[in-house]
């Protein structure tokens, strides 16, 4: 069983190259927003992996995890800044980056840095979860896009919700699994690693529908 | 102990719950936006099938103008060419009769009644006066006319200027054509004696309104001619209301019969 963890915790930092790898020869300029924020985010996630992985059995990684945590959530926020584009949202946009950039300020004013903790994650999930779900309503009506299955930005959101929809309760008590000292706590970590993969698999697919429509 | 499986129950019931809502999400927009993509293409069809059923019955109008006019010149102009050509004829073929100014004159009498004739036709397919002078003039001009024939005593009313009329040339065109046809069918079929049309300002549009004292005719009526195919005049109102948007109706109020047409302004 120990094994069967630590392989899916490899694959698990294995696929993060995965969508990286469908960037190959695709030029950066000719890409659409959301897609460049997404390499950025990606290429970060990855090294974030590495580090991690590298980090893991010789010193805390608190730090790197958290500035990770707060990127990614950047990332994804300006990313359905572009793609949620409207009147309106640019109303609710501009606070939403404000109120998340102050929830990491002030877990770092707490001193909460240092440590791992769930309070950003939380934060980041929800937040993603909610525009996930409103993108998804968005689309329902657009009637520009032929078929849902050739359009980018499906696969992308659909990645982002099932990834934060799984992981959303094991980032509440992620603190509670990864340093209790029972193993069958810290074990439930595998479905994170699991959703890990897929969402990677599913972000590759979201760059790859692109490079093949180019809707 | 108890609290690190609670936690693990939790965890995975929660993972298990949200996951699946995730998956529901996903189904319902992608069940939903095939129905909506699916209402859409209806729409666009029921929306192209009814601007062709438009096209057809404005080309349909047209071929039936087109008939009408060439029946009358073929009836009226060309018979009385053909008289005067079989008349002049006789002179050549026939060396012995004596060219009189009586017969001449009779001649040139023929010529007049056909010149007569297509200017009346052209007058017809293209009111000059409706350019110069406007709808109100012009279509008043019609009423005057068909009032001095003496058969029916008509008025037309209108209080507005024709610059708030807010109506663009085409459309004032397709409104003097409907006006006409309405008038001709009022002559024809109504055996009214008395007309009184009243031209009136609505919200975002303007009404005619015709008062007779003729036969009653209904909205049924008018259907029933139109599925027939018994009513071309009746189909071209039709076809031309529906075209610049307008609504007609066939009403009976106070021992009246009354045609009412709505012709709403451009922008609506």
């Amino acid at each position: 069983m120990k094994v069967f963890y630590k392989i899916v915790e490899l694959f698990s930092v294995l696929f993060a190259f995965l969508p990286v790898l469908f960037y190959f020869k695709l030029k950066i300029k000719t890409l659409s927003t959301p897609l460049k924020v997404l390499f950025c985010y990606l290429v970060f996630s990855l090294l974030n992996e590495i580090i991690c992985f590298w980090l893991f059995s010789r010193t805390a990684n608190s730090y790197m995890y958290n500035i990770f945590t707060f990127v990614e959530g950047l990332s994804i926020i300006v990313i359905y800044k572009h793609i949620l584009d409207s009147e309106k949202s640019r109303f609710y946009f501009l606070p939403l980056i404000v109120f998340y950039s102050l929830c990491f300020a002030v877990a770092g004013f707490l001193g909460q840095l240092s440590k791992h903790n769930n309070f950003l994650i939380t934060i980041e999930t929800v937040i993603v979860i909610v525009l996930s779900i409103t993108y998804f309503f968005r689309l329902i009506n657009n009637v520009q896009i032929p078929k849902l299955t050739d359009y980018y930005l499906f696969w992308l959101n659909t990645s982002f919700l099932i990834y934060f929809c799984g992981s959303l309760f094991i980032f509440i008590f992620e603190t509670f699994i990864l340093y209790n000292h029972d193993k069958n706590v810290r074990n439930l970590w595998i479905l994170h690693n699991i959703f890990n993969i897929v969402y990677n698999v599913l972000l590759a697919k979201s760059v790859f529908t692109w490079r093949k429509t180019k809707l | 102990m108890e609290e690190n499986e609670a936690v693990i129950f939790f965890v995975l019931v929660g993972a298990l719950i949200m996951l699946s809502l995730a998956l529901v999400v996903i189904f319902f927009v992608a069940l939903h936006r095939k129905k909506y993509l699916v209402q859409q293409n209806d729409i666009l069809r029921v929306r192209n099938e009814s601007e062709q059923a438009l096209l057809k019955a404005v080309i349909g109008t047209q071929e039936e103008e087109r008939t009408r006019i060439g029946l009358n010149l073929h009836d009226s102009v060309g018979a009385e060419l053909s008289m005067v050509k079989l008349n002049l004829s006789r002179y050549v073929q026939d060396k012995s009769l004596v060219f009189s100014v009586d017969h001449l004159k009779k001649e040139i009498e023929n010529l007049e009644n056909a010149i007569e004739t297509i200017r009346g036709v052209v007058k017809d397919l293209y009111p000059k006066s409706l350019q110069i002078y406007g709808f109100i003039t012009a279509f008043g001009g019609v009423v005057d006319r068909l009032d001095d024939s003496q058969t029916i005593t008509a008025r037309f009313n209108c209080t507005m200027p024709e610059a708030e009329l807010g109506l663009d040339f085409p459309t004032k065109l397709d409104l003097y054509r409907i006006c006409q046809e309405v008038l001709n069918n009022l002559i024809k079929y109504s055996a009214c004696k008395n007309l009184m049309i009243d031209m009136l300002p609505e919200h975002n549009g303007v009404k005619i309104i015709f008062t007779h004292d003729g036969i009653e005719f209904l909205n049924a009526d008018a259907d029933n001619m139109i599925l027939q195919n018994t009513g071309i005049g009746l189909k071209s109102i039709k076809n031309r209301t529906n075209l610049i948007k307008g609504k007609i109706n066939y009403l009976r109020q106070n021992d009246n019969s009354v045609i009412e047409i709505f012709v709403p302004l451009k922008n609506d």
